[in-house]
């Protein structure tokens, strides 16, 4: 019994530290700190990944697959304090990673072909997946919101991942620069367009001076 | 009067005489040429009056610029373009301008404070996106520079000759070849010049924007209107006042441009948009500062850009809270997929401790326990004494008494998998301490890895011993 309840303090303790420091305990293989990491940071790596690949329908996995990364190399994390910085990396990775797996050619299923067979007794699936938006996804309550979402969505890619870490990561150029393998130069230039770009988008909803 | 050329001219010195005047000023004549110009001041008064009058411009720098516009201000012309040439513009006290004080003042020193900054020396040959309205260097690439030792000798020394002689139809001239050549080709170093120019005419300093507006045929309005108020002023000791529409800063497209090719505007909007990000240095903060409180249509779009920002602040902020992604915790899933490869897991500081010592013997092990790498020394070691033994290599008088025994006992723990199943090898690492379905550690685990973390330091020997003496 004391022991849970030490265990419990424990967790609450953990709740209560500093980043950092729960990066520390987690570099030392504490399980717990790991887990404290993972919940801290999951919602906004969702939100992230949304933000950066809003037509994605496997936002969950990517996030799990973003926070799978960050456990399996907390310990190459060599300063502490970048562990935002560092994890913005690991999403950036992720979705170039992605953005590149995105090209392939989906693997095609005849449709006159029998469901089932001597090879293939379950069949093949045929349903189709529902691209439509998820129902976490269905939080654009205001017309706003909407525009707002829209227009970041029309975007081209090499825009909206500048905007998106600028302004909801709060990444300074040098940041989004060595994030984005790209010089400081053509972050400067591609955050300017992609605001003029917004700006024109939203003109009804912006107040003249 | 020996030597001196016609007097023809408003003051009553040739064109001639006030260059040299100038240049005498300058102390940039040979010996033969300051005598020369030494006897003309002797002989004429009006050349002598021409010269005093110089001098006592060049006496008060700061103040004469402030007051005379650069074409009938030779001096300050020919300082700028000294400096341009090297690349370097002076910004102590022995050139009358100091960076503080020339930017609080009129706009026909601004250029001069935007040229000063430490920024200018490598802007030859590097981007100098620093400069509102200047290309980048990667832009002039394929560029070169066109007679630009004569363009400039047209510039700072015919035309302030020219212009303080009232000679404006000559100045119009060289201010046409000057255009021509831009239009043709030009270096960065031309643009810089320009940019001085037009500054000092209170002109629009966005050089593309002057280009455009010639290449667009509406006729070339910068150059002329600049030429016709020269053309218009009889007084050569009268500032020309031009105040001509910014054509870049009142082009309505600023504040709504598409992604499109407009070079002008988007060099204005990437200074903008790194103002509002607070990007800039400090100097070029300042300029951008000045120009949004100055200009109307870039005010403008700056507010367009802040609102925009603050929209995706607030919408960002608005999606973090709302979203309710993921909806239950991961970290099972993560879990789980760790205690699957827990080689992937991270390294306890115990682990790195213990790895460590014996990483000399075996560099590769280093990410194993101590416990572990220990085991392994040990079957390598057994395996190798069996393999001797088995192959008769080994010596038999140096085997101690009871050898025989110790390698037959060995025999049945010389199976690896069996030393190195984690079920059965000790360990210390806390991070593959036995966790509950809720991701916590068992408390029989918790207070094994307490016991661990309030260890002394553990000794190779007493693992070793132990090792031993299960086998």
């Amino acid at each position: 019994m004391a022991t849970m309840l030490s265990n419990r303090k424990m967790n609450d303790d953990i709740k209560k530290m500093d980043v950092e420091a729960v990066v520390i305990m987690a570099q030392s293989g504490d399980m717990r700190a790991l887990e404290e990491l993972v919940n801290r940071h999951q919602r906004i790596v969702y939100v992230l990944l949304y933000q950066l690949a809003p037509e994605r329908n496997d936002l969950m996995d990517l996030t799990q697959e973003v926070l799978l990364r960050m456990c399996r190399s907390i310990k190459s994390l060599r300063n502490p304090k970048t562990f935002k910085y560092w994890l913005n990396r690991i999403v950036t990775n992720l979705f170039y990673d992605e953005m590149r797996k995105a090209p392939k050619r989906l693997k095609t299923l005849s449709l006159d072909e029998p469901a089932f067979s001597d090879d293939n007794p379950d069949g093949p699936s045929r349903e189709i997946s529902d691209t439509s938006a998820l129902p976490e996804h269905i939080t654009l309550n205001t017309e706003l919101d909407r525009k707002i979402h829209q227009a970041i969505c029309e975007l081209p890619e090499q825009f909206r991942i500048i905007i998106v870490l600028r302004e909801l990561q709060g990444l300074t150029y040098e940041e989004i620069a060595n994030l984005t393998h790209i010089n400081i130069g053509t972050v400067k230039s591609r955050l300017a367009r992609a605001r003029v770009k917004l700006q024109t988008l939203l003109t009804p909803y912006l107040n003249t001076p | 009067m020996k030597n001196i050329p016609d007097e023809n001219n408003t003051t009553g010195v040739s064109e001639e005489v006030a260059l040299k005047l100038s240049l005498l000023i300058d102390n940039v004549l040979s010996d033969d040429e300051r005598a020369e110009v030494t006897e003309w001041l002797a002989q004429s008064p009006e050349a002598n009056a021409l010269y005093q009058a110089m001098q006592q411009s060049s006496a008060s720098l700061q103040n004469y610029a402030e007051s005379i516009p650069f074409t009938q201000n030779p001096y300050l012309w020919q300082q700028i373009s000294e400096s341009l040439k090297s690349e370097t513009f002076e910004t102590n006290e022995s050139s009358g301008f100091s960076e503080n004080e020339n930017f609080s003042k009129n706009d026909s020193l601004s250029v001069i404070d935007g040229f000063s900054s430490d920024a200018l020396a490598a802007s030859a040959h590097t981007p100098t996106d620093r400069l509102i309205g200047l290309p980048e260097s990667s832009e002039l690439s394929d560029t070169t520079s066109v007679d630009l030792k004569d363009l400039e000798t047209h510039i700072y020394q015919n035309v302030q000759a020219s212009a303080m002689l009232g000679n404006f139809d000559q100045v119009q001239d060289l201010l046409k070849t000057w255009s021509d050549n831009l239009e043709k080709n030009c270096t960065l170093h031309d643009l810089k010049m320009t940019q001085v120019v037009l500054e000092k005419a209170n002109m629009p300093t966005n050089i593309k924007a002057l280009k455009r507006s010639e290449n667009d045929k509406n006729s070339p309005y910068v150059f002329e209107s600049l030429l016709s108020k020269l053309a218009d002023s009889e007084d050569p000791n009268q500032p020309v006042e031009i105040n001509l529409p910014n054509p870049t800063l009142n082009d309505s497209k600023l504040g709504t441009a598409p992604l499109d090719d407009d070079s002008d505007n988007e060099t204005i909007q990437d200074a903008l948009s790194a103002y509002l990000d607070g990007e800039l240095p400090p100097k070029e903060t300042i300029e951008v500062s000045s120009k949004i409180e100055s200009t109307p249509a870039i005010k403008e779009t700056f507010h367009g850009m802040t609102q925009v920002s603050s929209l995706l602040h607030d919408y960002f902020n608005t999606q973090t809270a709302a979203l309710e992604p993921p909806v239950q915790s991961v970290w099972p899933e993560i879990k789980e997929a760790l205690m699957q490869s827990p080689s992937n897991q991270p390294l306890s500081s115990n682990q790195k401790q213990n790895a460590g010592k014996l990483a000399f013997l075996f560099p590769k092990l280093a990410p194993f326990p101590r416990t572990v790498a220990a085991a392994i020394a040990v079957i390598v070691l057994l395996g190798s004494a069996q393999l001797l033994n088995q192959s008769g290599l080994m010596v038999k008088q140096s085997q101690p008494p009871g050898g025989q025994k110790l390698a037959a006992a060995s025999k049945p723990v010389l199976r690896s998998a069996d030393v190195l199943t984690p079920s059965n090898t000790p360990t210390r690492e806390t991070s593959e301490a036995p966790l509950n379905n809720d991701g916590n550690m068992d408390p029989s685990a918790e207070d094994y890895l307490l016991s661990v973390l309030n260890s002394e330091q553990p000794d190779v020997d007493a693992d070793m011993a132990s090792i031993w003496g299960k086998i």
